[in-house]
């Protein structure tokens, strides 16, 4: 029954994604079919979930199995009857990725080696998530404990029994975005009764997804071998492969955040005006839906991606690569995505008084240098010098963001590490100056922030730190 | 002494050994073939200063005898005056030896002159003796490799950091690398930092000086040459990282998920997850009902989690009582939950025992 719950659960979900970017791609489909299920399957389960959000707070629906599969059904319904109308579901595609394999043995040799070692350490994660019982603090205390409520209650429960006759109120956890333990509880409910497997097999999912949608990403820039080789450097990171195959919710906003900011660079990097729109457009939809994934999305990330979106809207219209018409009907578009994506859960947490804040409100935090500021700054460089977390990735980063400067600044590519370190500072200041200085000393919040700016850190490494020993200038 | 052998230093405290020790505060001591039987009947100790290092020991092993189990501080005084203190706990039973690493400890330095031992009001043991321990360089390179390849465990931390490999020279330090939080050794990924920042900065700088290669050349040889140890380390720190997440799997694997039912266990929760399970069947009618297990973080709340809707707490107004690893919880001659001597509810029976300690018990009512 599980296996049978996941299929059509994950499958409705990941169909919602896979239907919504083509419907957004248009005529001119930019993404291949492998990479469009990879991105299906991180959009997909927002959009779902935000679906029967919406449907909750119109008082149309409560979460029993009827009106969770007839709402699915419902948006599948919709999707396919757009995307039918408009003749989009066997328009042509505009790339036809070729993945041509190396010609020298050696080479295929190795890639073999790092396709086996890193699909062990996949695998043998797996099995461990779908077989053990949920075992870590943030799992139990709050993304399976929520959608345990939620199937309960069939209602979106902004309180939690804490035991010892405590309760969670809605300041804490339950402000957090109801996507993930939403996606549980629909599972759930599809099966009927509560399963710890099928509860954490959708992070497994996200985790592949995001490796997949990585390695498509690196492709359009690189051969085969490079994104193999990059892809498998990705899945080296210790904290991200550990966060990627546990019930922890930060590789998905990981996933998230790759592809919006990876669809800008794409369209920063293209010349033509259809393409331009159509990554704009689908790098908007992910960012906007993203903000219904967790709390940090408005506060910190969006902010950062409102800037490097204008930066690479006045780009192309200063270079006139999209008329003023085209930009303006694009600004439009994306202003109503984020109407119809942001505005309901924002009303939703202002009509329940729920907090803007990663569990504490940030109205509450008081901003000054304390005595935990020297020890917050501590732990952030101790946690990126002196623990494996991320192997080298940050001293290779930063390696290769110096060597490229002008690059970095300047040119498309520059999109992705400019996003990655202006949030890291934006997320080094909330622990150097706000009592969340703990989660930085303790070393709880501090990892999971970078998890889920490290795939695009990565993706910056490879890209620019090939052209630095490739051939040509660097500033090219 | 060979470059491999382990320097000794031996401080006996047995009959007959001429050893020069100062006891200070409320403490006896009793000679005996054995060693010496201290007794504090307040708090009390010795310290020796008549006893020289060629070289600063890296750790020292306490051969003990005591009928429980005693935490005791291991005190030294350095040459300036300032006295430092490290706890040591000491096991119970007869000869026991207790190994301490002293090399992390910052005020460790080789101006120390007096050592001892300080203890406790009611404390008493045998002493034997104290062995202070020097690695010798071959030992600390053979070490410093073996403790690189020495894996963490899979901890509740382990999902917010991993330590990563580490540095350890001395036997103790690498023997009890993992025992201790943070590990008391030298990372490697620090080591390696600094070692790749070195050499980015060696390369530049020779290369600065080649007039002879032009700089768009130069550009490109050090990018390269770059590569080549950031990728060699890269793949070292990969094989080491990716086997301990594997060895973690594996280990999960064979204590749970292929383990019989009867004696599997998960990581540090023991049985936990299958005793949860058990004593479900026993509260899923009930709205509340009490929970006690060894400590509170982290059974509370994911008893809260597997038992959901019914939820626990310590109100001792619910009638139905689960006990996890409470040992000291009874029940009395009156029919009555008691720890101690106190009765803690109403009479009652007890429905099921999963083990010594962990059962479930609901009151008549």
């Amino acid at each position: 029954m599980s296996l049978l719950a996941f299929i059509i659960g994950m499958g409705v979900a990941s169909t919602v994604g896979c239907l919504t970017l083509i419907l957004i791609e248009g005529r001119h489909q930019i993404l291949g079919k492998t990479e469009r299920i990879a991105w299906g399957c991180i959009l997909g389960p927002t959009l779902l979930t935000f679906f029967f959000f919406l449907l909750y707070t119109a008082d149309l629906i409560l979460f029993t199995r009827l009106s969770l599969s007839v709402s699915a059904v419902l948006l599948l319904l919709i999707l396919i009857g757009i995307a039918w109308y408009r003749k989009l579901l066997h328009a042509p595609r505009f790339v036809k990725p070729h993945l041509e394999l190396p010609q020298k043995k050696w080479m295929k040799i190795v890639l073999v080696l790092i396709i086996v070692w890193s699909a062990m350490k996949i695998l043998a994660g797996s099995l461990d998530l779908l077989t053990t019982p949920t075992y870590w603090d943030d799992a139990f205390n709050n993304w399976n404990m929520r959608a345990k409520v939620f199937v309960e209650t069939q209602e979106l429960a902004l309180e939690l029994p804490g035991g010892n006759d405590i309760t969670v109120t809605k300041e804490g956890v339950n402000s957090y975005p109801p996507s993930v333990p939403l996606m549980k509880a629909w599972l759930t409910i599809l099966r009927g009764e509560w399963s710890e497997g099928l509860a954490n097999s959708i992070h497994a999912v996200w985790y592949i997804a995001l490796l997949v949608s990585f390695f498509f990403l690196l492709r359009r820039n690189e051969n085969t071998a490079v994104s193999i080789i990059g892809t498998y450097a990705l899945t080296s990171l210790p904290l991200l492969l550990i966060q990627g195959l546990n019930p922890y919710a930060d590789v998905y906003v990981a996933g998230h955040l790759l592809l919006a900011v990876g669809a800008l660079w794409r369209a920063a990097e293209e010349h033509e005006s259809y393409a331009i729109k159509t990554w704009l457009l689908l790098s908007a939809c992910v960012m906007t839906a993203a903000v219904f994934t967790k709390n940090e999305v408005l506060l910190v990330f969006l902010p950062v991606y409102i800037l490097l979106f204008a930066w690479t809207l006045l780009r192309h219209g200063h270079a006139h690569r999209i008329s003023l018409k085209q930009l303006i009907q694009t600004v439009i578009t994306i202003l109503m995505m984020a109407i119809v994506l942001i505005a309901p859960w924002l009303w939703f947490k202002w009509a329940n008084g729920l907090t803007f804040g990663n569990a504490k409100s940030v109205s509450e935090l008081a901003i000054g240098i304390t005595v935990q500021t020297q020890a917050a700054f501590y732990a952030i460089w101790y946690f990126l010098t002196r623990e494996a977390n991320f192997l080298f990735l940050p001293l290779a980063f930063l390696f290769v963001f110096i060597f490229s400067l002008k690059r970095s600044l300047l040119q498309p590519i520059g999109i992705l590490a400019l996003f990655v370190l202006i949030a890291f500072f934006g997320q080094a200041m909330i622990y150097l100056l706000t009592p969340l200085a703990t989660e930085a000393t303790n070393q709880t919040g501090l990892g999971r922030g970078l998890v889920q700016l490290a795939p695009l850190a990565m993706l910056f490494t490879v890209i620019q730190g090939k052209k630095l020993i490739g051939k040509g200038s660097i500033d090219d | 002494m060979s470059a491999s052998a382990e320097q000794q230093w031996l401080f006996s405290l047995k009959q007959g050994e001429n050893v020069v020790w100062e006891g200070f505060g409320e403490l006896s001591g009793q000679s005996d073939p054995n060693g010496t039987l201290l007794t504090a009947t307040g708090t009390g100790g010795f310290v020796t200063n008549d006893f020289s290092f060629q070289t600063l020991p890296d750790s020292v092993s306490l051969l003990s005898s005591a009928e429980v189990t005693q935490d005791v501080l291991f005190v030294w005084i350095l040459e300036d005056g300032i006295s430092m203190a490290r706890s040591i706990t000491l096991p119970a039973g007869e000869s026991q030896m207790t190994d301490v690493n002293l090399a992390s400890e910052p005020a460790w330095r080789n101006t120390v002159k007096t050592f001892g031992l300080q203890f406790s009001p009611g404390q008493k043991l045998l002493l034997t003796s104290l062995t202070f321990h020097k690695t010798s360089p071959g030992e600390a390179m053979l070490n410093a490799v073996r403790s690189f390849f020495n894996f963490d465990l899979y901890r509740s931390y382990s999902i917010n950091f991993v330590w990563g490999p580490q540095f350890a020279l001395g036997n103790v330090a690498r023997a009890q690398l993992w025992d201790y939080l943070p590990p008391q050794a030298f990372s490697a990924t620090r080591l390696v930092n600094i070692l790749l920042i070195v050499f980015f900065v060696g390369l530049g700088i020779s290369l600065a000086f080649q007039t002879s290669i032009p700089f768009d050349a130069k550009k490109k040889i050090f990018f390269r040459w770059s590569l080549i140890p950031l990728v060699m380390v890269w793949i070292l720190w990969d094989l080491r990282m990716g086997s301990e997440y594997l060895s973690w799997m594996a280990h999960d694997a064979r204590t749970y998920i292929f383990a019989s039912p009867e004696e599997r266990t998960l990581r540090d929760r023991d049985n936990f997850y299958d005793f949860a399970e058990w004593a479900r069947q026993y509260v899923h009618d009930r709205e509340h009902y009490v929970f006690f297990a060894e400590r509170p973080w982290p059974y509370l709340g994911n008893m809260r989690y597997i038992t959901y809707p019914s939820i626990p707490g310590n109100d001792t107004n619910d009638d139905t009582w689960v006990l996890y690893k409470r040992p000291e919880i009874t029940v009395d001659r009156e029919g009555r939950l008691s720890a101690y001597g106190s009765p803690l509810s109403n009479p009652g029976t007890v429905l099921d025992k999963f083990e010594k300690g962990s059962f479930v018990f609901r009151e008549n009512r």
